[in-house]
């Protein structure tokens, strides 16, 4: 089966959830343009877009009963990706639409996964069909402590707090697609599953710390100090300073969302001198080990687990070039 | 892993001194994971970015699952 066949689901699906409305050209549309766009960014060739498929394969399954869970995948990272977007307000021009547009692939998502029970025990189906809306519930959950954390007066959230919110924002919905994953492949009994979904709770967290690291030291300058929200490197920051460094750093970190680049530019100096890049090295590195370990502890052990660890060390390659893992 | 920040903040900023009870509380995870970071900057004295810089083909760390690749 080539890797491109989840991707071929997604457009098809997509297709059907509109066409059954007659009034739904426009929404398809739409939606052919956000899904052509984020297949270009986002290719089913992508490892973490087949998650699915790959704990599928690890556990020695066949990668065609992990098809709709993939397509389904695809469509609940991209309509989180637009949830999140707007919630940071980086789509403000086409909100409306995007909203509508995000909406309409959670519905989507569950369309693609019905297509499980055609190759899928039905209890199996079910199962996988209800923890993906306990997974998305979750990260709703997690998303709204983040909304509520980045507008808050006088924010206190510490590390702590942030890893809750990227457990429950990114941790739960990518421990279900390495579960499920999993469990279509074959994997019966609970120790394993529990294996596989320890191991994907881990790696969304890890890619979380890597979004947050990119967001205030990537090459490209993203700009989470400019947006105000919720980011690790802060909330380590606001726990360590000293009173007197801190509120100059809050002040200059309302002065970068009034887009103020040097004050942004200091805040970044301050972030980095604190030993914000340190601590994200050794949280994400606790978290990689954790996600490593979860796959040693699969009864007989897995056979197939190479991409699963790759995925890891993708994550962190600096990590690896240091001969630290 | 407030603990942890903390003593990872000391760390950097040459203030270990008077943490040994901020150390004690740490799990036996953190405490292995810290030694190597130890162990990594005394290869890369003090210079955390160099290290992280190596990440990645473009000096990034991985794209994450929820966000749009970063635009050149």
């Amino acid at each position: 089966m080539s890797g491109y066949e989840g991707c071929e689901v997604l457009h098809r699906i997509v297709q059907e959830c509109v066409t059954q409305n007659s009034s739904g050209l426009m929404l398809r549309q739409e939606l052919q343009q956000i899904t052509r766009q984020w297949m270009k960014s986002n290719p089913a060739t992508l490892a973490i877009a087949r998650l699915p498929r790959i704990a599928c394969e690890a556990v020695g399954g066949n990668p065609s009963m992990a098809v709709p869970i993939t397509a389904s995948w695809q469509l609940v990272r991209l309509a989180a990706k637009l949830f999140d977007d707007l919630e940071d307000r980086e789509q403000v021009n086409q909100f409306a639409v995007t909203l509508n547009a995000a909406t309409s692939l959670i519905f989507a998502a569950q369309l693609a996964l019905n297509e499980l029970a055609e190759v899928s025990a039905l209890d199996v189906a079910q199962r996988v069909s209800v923890s993906l809306n306990r997974a998305m519930l979750r990260a709703a959950a997690g998303q709204h402590a983040d909304i509520v954390g980045t507008h808050r007066d006088g924010r206190k959230e510490t590390p702590d707090d942030w890893l809750e919110i990227a457990e429950a924002k990114s941790g739960g919905l990518l421990a279900w697609a390495t579960w499920a994953g999993a469990i279509v492949g074959g994997a019966s009994d609970e120790l394993t599953q529990k294996c596989f979904y320890t191991y994907g709770l881990h790696l969304g967290i890890l890619l979380q710390l890597a979004d947050d690291f990119n967001g205030i030291w990537g090459r490209y300058g993203d700009n989470d100090l400019a947006t105000g929200c919720l980011s690790l490197p802060v909330c380590y920051a606001r726990l360590v300073l000293t009173p007197d460094a801190r509120d100059h750093l809050e002040s200059l970190l309302d002065r970068a969302i009034s887009n103020e680049k040097a004050a942004e530019a200091e805040a970044v100096s301050i972030l980095t001198d604190s030993g914000a890049q340190a601590y994200l090295l050794t949280v994400a590195r606790i978290h990689a080990r954790r996600a490593a370990a979860a796959l040693e502890q699969v009864p007989g052990g897995i056979p197939t687990n190479r991409a699963l660890i790759a995925l890891l060390d993708g994550v962190m390659p600096g990590l690896a070039s240091s001969g630290v893992s | 892993m407030n603990e942890l920040a903390c003593v990872i903040h000391n760390f950097i900023t040459g203030q270990e001194a008077n943490q040994v009870d901020l150390v004690a509380a740490l799990t036996v995870e953190e405490r292995a994971v810290l030694e190597e970071l130890r162990s990594v900057l005394q290869k890369v004295p003090s210079d955390v970015a160099a290290l992280l810089a190596q990440a990645g083909p473009n000096g990034d760390w991985y794209d994450p699952p929820f966000t749009a690749p970063a635009k050149p």
